[in-house]
């Protein structure tokens, strides 16, 4: 034994000793271990996802019901008790039910604005970042514009136009929420794109559209699904701005801002009002923002070991 | 002597400068301005020059990386600025490129084994993923890598190992030439002369021409056959590299010569120091480009560019010393 463990060890053993088989673990999990965080904001994400999908299911009344023994006497919204567990509003309506089917609303605006910008913006920062020149300076104009208006202003007139209604919303706020987008896209693509290895890839003679979405593209990933998550999140916020402005999402349909306005006219003897849409609001887009910070880890192949 | 593998005859590469709010052009650096030279299959080709003396956009201009104002670069006798986008894609398959920044000249996002498969698949090399794999792998081995390690991404690796990958996969198409764009400047000297000597033996097996672009000029010596000394954008003189060491003809040559440090401290050498900068290649001086700097500088010089000429055979300079 001690004279085999004398011998040199053999080339094959050499080899094992170089390049110790490292225990291959996904990186999901890696990512998970070394951001716990990720992991809150994803529960967070996927619990509102959850209660918007099954809000029918998980709501124990009509949100739009109007009951009569949801008042008070005098006409004041009954505080939580064991009937209506988060109150009612001053209407009368179970405000349990009404948050749950507002989460719907929050999470279709939210998630579709983005997407919408996410589009409008990824393609026209590309453009304008890897073509330059003239085509460059208009969007790059255009996006100036779009900056510089006060951006509410916009979106009311638009919806104005549009008449309010749930895809009308989303679609105004992402139609004109993709300057950001746009600007932070080109700046990424102007770096990137001056790397040796989009050069080496024209060098071997790629396509232009293999140098622009094989290349560039997963290169400008981390900074842009970021900026998404973060945006579901402030479009979340925006929608109930509208909602609240009585512009947004129409009655009797709930959304979160429709219910924090309708409640702040009472909430001096009705408190319950606001905290509970405006805390579901809070928590709904923090989930979002941790999950974007765990995402551009998650997208960087550096980052995690 | 059969043709030469490429031949780039009066190569220019003129950038804009643009003024104010229209961007009209107010003038022009000639970064590359009247470059040419031959290189024989299987030869290797130094350029060496300072920094901003246009070598780098020499050797980018001639892959098309930066489309030159003019010239003329023939590839087998074929003028390559004259081919369509298509043909000149397929024309990529026989000239390759290996960049100086080992860190920045491969994709952070992909495997070395995707990296190396990215070439085979633009140019449909092979029809199975297996072959592709059997292919990469020969190719790691090709330049001293373990082929275990392909599914690995760059950043795992150490910068002569990258440069190595970055050699695996311009030789992934089955290039003729390389044109080398400083590979050994950003590598540790004990590393710089591994990736030489494997670039000398790839010559070897492979029947390669490189155009080494290069500024440190025990370097080029080394590898290169014949030698290009570069002074703001245009050649001033070229020759064999044994011919250019033992006796620079021009002026520039031999300043650059002289500042070659000596490994044996008995020697004293007499160093020619340049006096002023560099000027800008904007507005460079009249006559010929190095005469505020030249050591020998004679009246001629001021008004009149010299001609490039055959000074000795197989040796050329552009200098009225030898007129």
């Amino acid at each position: 034994m001690a004279n085999m463990m004398a011998d040199s060890p053999t080339p094959e053993l050499k080899q094992r000793l170089a390049h110790p088989p490292t225990k291959v673990q996904s990186k999901f999990v890696r990512v998970l271990r070394a951001y716990p965080l990720v992991f809150v904001g994803g529960l967070m994400v996927l619990a509102l996802i959850f209660v918007a999908v099954f809000a029918g299911k998980l709501a124990t009344f009509n949100p739009d019901f109007q009951f009569a023994n949801g008042l008070a006497p005098d006409g004041a919204p009954l505080a939580p008790n064991h009937t209506f567990i988060m109150g009612t509003d001053d209407l009368g309506r179970d405000v349990y039910s009404r948050l749950l089917y507002g989460a719907r609303v929050s999470l279709e605006v939210g998630v579709f604005a983005s997407l919408i910008s996410l589009f409008i913006g990824t393609t026209l920062g590309i453009l304008s970042g890897y073509y330059g020149g003239f085509l460059d300076s208009i969007i790059m104009r255009i996006t100036d514009i779009m900056l510089a208006f006060p951006f509410i202003l916009f979106v009311v007139a638009l919806v104005a136009v549009l008449t309010p209604s749930i895809s009308n919303i989303f679609i105004a706020i992402g139609v004109l929420g993709w300057a950001v987008m746009a600007r932070i896209v080109r700046a990424e693509v102007m770096k990137v794109k001056e790397f040796e290895y989009v050069q080496a890839a024209r060098a071997l003679g790629s396509r232009q559209w293999r140098i622009l979405f094989r290349i560039i593209l997963p290169n400008i990933m981390a900074p842009v699904i970021v900026l998404t998550t973060l945006a579901i999140g402030s479009n979340m916020l925006l929608e109930s701005t509208l909602s609240y402005l009585g512009i947004g999402v129409q009655p009797p349909t709930p959304s979160w801002g429709s219910m924090l306005s309708e409640g702040q006219q009472v909430f001096e003897y009705a408190p319950w009002l606001l905290y509970y849409p405006g805390m579901a609001l809070m928590l709904a887009v923090l989930g979002f923002n941790l999950l974007g910070d765990g995402l551009r880890e998650l997208f960087n192949p550096r980052r995690v070991r | 002597m059969s043709e030469p593998l490429l031949q780039v005859r009066g190569l220019k590469k003129y950038f804009p400068i643009r003024k104010g709010v229209l961007r009209r052009v107010a003038g022009q650096v000639r970064a590359v301005d009247g470059v040419s030279f031959e290189v024989a299959a299987g030869e290797t080709l130094g350029l060496v020059g300072e920094s901003g003396c246009g070598k780098s956009t020499a050797g980018r201009s001639i892959l098309r990386l930066i489309e030159p104002s003019a010239g003329q670069i023939l590839f087998n006798g074929r003028d390559i600025r004259k081919l369509r986008a298509g043909q000149m894609r397929l024309m990529r398959r026989e000239m390759q490129i290996v960049f100086q920044d080992p860190y920045a000249s491969l994709n952070p996002r992909y495997t070395v084994r995707q990296i190396l498969e990215e070439p085979m698949i633009i140019h449909g090399l092979f029809h199975s993923a297996a072959e592709r794999k059997k292919r990469a792998a020969e190719l790691l081995e090709t330049v001293g890598l373990s082929a275990s390690r392909m599914d690995r991404y760059p950043h795992e690796f150490s910068g002569g190992q990258r440069q190595r990958i970055g050699i695996a996969r311009a030789l992934a198409v089955d290039p003729k030439l390389i044109i080398a764009d400083e590979p050994v400047s950003a590598l540790d000297v004990s590393v710089q002369s591994q990736v030489l000597n494997l670039f000398a033996d790839l010559q070897k097996q492979l029947n390669l021409s490189y155009v080494f672009i290069a500024h440190d000029l025990s370097v080029v010596k080394h590898i290169s056959n014949r030698i290009g000394v570069m002074y703001l954008g245009q050649i001033v003189e070229l020759g064999s590299s044994d011919q250019l060491y033992e006796k620079p003809l021009h002026p520039y040559t031999q300043a650059l010569l002289s500042a070659v440090p000596v490994p044996d401290p008995e020697v004293r050498r007499e160093r020619i120091i340049l006096q002023g900068d560099l000027p800008s290649p904007a507005n460079p001086p009249k006559g010929c480009h190095f005469h505020p700097r030249c050591k020998d500088v004679m009246d001629i010089c001021r008004t009149q560019a010299p001609e490039w000429k055959e000074v000795e055979p197989g040796r050329f300079a552009a200098c009225h010393l030898y007129d």
